[in-house]
């Protein structure tokens, strides 16, 4: 039992680090807690699901989902964020404006579901199963780890080794010296929330297959966990909320697996607690430093 | 400013028209039923349907002059499961003359911290959370589901005896108290018949997850499974469970009520899933059917057993003040729904009546998935 429910671990964890790295990227590199990146997360999971009332596959449902959730996340940005930004009260400003912008986009996803839970066609992606090493794995959560793997890559590339990645660092650390070297912040904290909204796009896909629920309220719960994730891994670090994504679905899956799933929280929020007292500024950052788009 | 001649009698015959349109036929009243029920948060996908159940019932009692020359009518309002607001729309319900009953709540810890005000209020309370404990503290209170020791007997007798069962998986809602209190009595009952328990786990209404609990219970090869949550929720948990492998033989016996989105939400994996039926709407008993082509005509969907209460609250209230009748007050609609005998309704399989202590009885059957349908259990 012990390696399946690492693999359900991991493979959840995959998920929570797409989720959580969208939401980190945006603190990041404005310093702001976007509440709103849930409800994003909702909206892409039920984007994919009438993509595939609408006979799209696999491929072209993700992309429509990831399109747009990046469009929405870039509504966001513009209606709940940009107005604060320009009159320096964004801080905490933003908590209350992406908590009612939240609000709304779950508004809507209840009124297009009628509140109902909405469940991916059963053969969207084949109910196949191998077996390996004694492990049981599904082509979905094949598919899940390989997809994740392959867009963390591409994130960590484009943030690294980009033009854009070396503008949207310079942003983070220091907006006015960025402006003076030709970069516009404006374009950056766009695009930002635009890979977050993709990112978040296709977390709701994948929750959406991988766990059969795709529901308005959804964005919530993973929204508490993304936030407990970007803490542990450290404020703004990319590699942070990836370890810790990982590290929140296998400590989940054990602690369901070896004591009771009524513990599971308890358990997992007591060791953030004992690692938040031995390192404060989560597993990759500092509290104290300026918080940026930083390899750790 | 005095008006002239030709248009002071345009004015007096617009107020002739006026008074004559919206006149009442003399000795014609409105009785209306209140429902505060949760439109959204987390419990809206339950308040939904139910809104959607009593409004289909009042425009049908209504069209077929149910109460005569006079009108019932029904006000719907949010109490978005907070308890403040719950608190305050019972206060505004009782303060309208109109109100006869106030019918909703969901939350049995909310329902049992009304009474002290109800007593004082005096409005009768239709509830809907299994719990029974709030009948003994107002007798304001009514409750529209059978109690969950009746219904649970009858699924645990059917397991013991015609399933066989002998080692039972347990999964609950932690959080919902009605879950609690029905896997309580399931989980006893199970134990006075020898059944061994293998697993006993609960999760929250939130959790969609169920990986790894479902790998851990796959691992206990169990023979069947007792499932304390709602219906989407129950149907995602048998999927998971069959995806983690579980054997396709486990008996699963869901608390959920037989309702289409848990086939919608399960697929061919609920086969074999068993239940107590409160509402089912494939079968074939002509009020049903009639429900069921009814609320599909006026929502376009199939109503599932929460859109089945608020419709059988609807009927049950307009019969409690057509038994009132004439003059109806609050006092004498209380007595009438505390001699509620017979009445047909869409809940259970035959009609509902209440029992000296004001538990609601009607038959249940047995049902049993097959190839997304729900029929009769062997």
């Amino acid at each position: 039992m012990f390696a399946q429910q690492l693999l359900n671990g991991v493979t959840t964890g995959a998920v929570y680090a797409l989720f959580a790295l969208g939401f980190t990227i945006v603190f990041g590199t404005q310093r702001i807690l976007n509440l709103a990146h849930g409800a994003v997360f909702m909206a892409g999971a039920f984007i994919g699901y009438f993509a595939t009332q609408k006979g799209l596959t696999f491929v072209p449902a993700v992309l429509l989902a990831m399109a747009g959730s990046a469009v929405l996340a870039c509504l966001v940005d513009l209606v709940a964020f940009r107005g604060l930004r320009a009159s320096g009260q964004l801080e905490f400003g933003a908590i209350i404006s992406s908590i009612g912008v939240a609000l709304m986009i779950t508004s809507v996803g209840q009124g297009v579901s009628g509140t109902r839970v909405l469940v991916y066609p059963f053969d969207f992606v084949p109910n196949l199963f191998f077996s390996v090493l004694g492990l049981r794995i599904s082509l979905l959560q094949i598919i899940t780890l390989a997809s994740v793997a392959a867009i963390l890559a591409v994130v960590v590339f484009l943030i690294y080794r980009t033009s854009l990645g070396r503008q949207i660092r310079a942003v983070a650390g220091n907006p006015r010296a960025a402006t003076l070297l030709g970069v516009s912040p404006g374009a950056v904290y766009l695009i930002v929330f635009a890979i977050s909204g993709a990112l978040a796009g296709y977390a709701g896909v994948l929750i959406g297959l991988l766990f059969n629920t795709v529901h308005f309220m959804m964005g919530d719960p993973y929204l508490l966990k993304a936030f407990v994730v970007v803490v542990l891994g450290g404020l703004g670090s990319v590699y942070g909320a990836v370890v810790a994504g990982f590290l929140l679905g296998i400590l989940q899956a054990f602690a369901i697996a070896y004591f009771s799933g009524s513990l599971a929280d308890i358990i997992f929020y007591s060791l953030v607690f004992l690692i938040l007292i031995i390192r404060p500024g989560g597993l990759f950052g500092n509290a104290a430093s300026t918080v940026k788009v930083g390899r750790a | 400013m005095a008006l002239k001649p030709k248009y002071s009698r345009f004015v007096a015959a617009g107020l002739f028209a006026a008074l004559l349109g919206g006149a009442v036929p003399a000795g014609a009243d409105e009785y209306n039923i209140s429902l505060a029920t949760s439109l959204t948060g987390n419990l809206a996908p339950f308040g939904v349907p139910q809104v959607n159940g009593i409004r289909l019932a009042v425009e049908e009692l209504n069209a077929r002059k149910f109460l005569g020359e006079h009108t019932l009518t029904v006000s719907v309002q949010d109490d978005a499961n907070d308890r403040g607001q719950v608190v305050t729309l019972l206060n505004t319900a009782a303060a309208d003359p109109k109100t006869m009953i106030h019918a909703g709540l969901i939350w049995g810890p909310t329902v049992v911290s009304l009474a002290p005000l109800l007593n004082d209020l005096k409005i009768p309370l239709f509830y809907v959370s299994q719990t029974s404990e709030p009948l003994g503290l107002s007798e304001w209170f009514f409750k529209m589901t059978t109690s969950p020791d009746k219904s649970l007997a009858t699924l645990a007798n059917y397991a013991v005896e015609k399933a066989k069962i002998k080692k039972l998986a347990v999964v609950y809602m932690r959080d919902a108290e009605n879950m609690v209190a029905s896997t309580k009595i399931f989980r006893d009952n199970m134990q006075a018949h020898g059944v061994e328990i293998v697993s006993d786990e609960s999760v929250l209404a939130s959790d969609t997850n169920f990986s790894a609990l479902a790998t851990k219970i796959a691992a206990t090869n169990p023979d069947s499974i007792w499932l304390g949550t709602f219906g989407a929720q129950a149907a995602n948990i048998v999927v998971q469970l069959k995806r983690a492998g579980v054997r396709e033989d486990v008996k699963i016996f869901p608390v959920a009520g037989p309702n289409n989105e848990y086939l919608e939400a399960g697929g061919s994996a609920v086969n074999d899933t068993f239940f107590y039926g409160d509402f089912n709407a494939q079968t074939d008993q002509p009020m049903v059917a009639e429900f069921v082509k009814n609320y599909r005509a006026k929502y376009g969907d199939v109503p599932n057993s929460w859109a089945a209460i608020g419709y059988t609250e609807g009927l049950l209230a307009a019969q409690a003040i057509k038994q009132s009748m004439p003059n109806p007050t609050r006092e004498k609609v209380r007595a009438a729904m505390a001699a509620m005998k017979d009445v047909p309704t869409v809940l259970g399989n035959g009609p509902w009546s209440v029992d000296e202590k004001r538990v609601p009885v009607y038959v249940q059957s047995i049902l049993v998935v097959k190839d997304k349908k729900f029929e009769t259990a062997p």
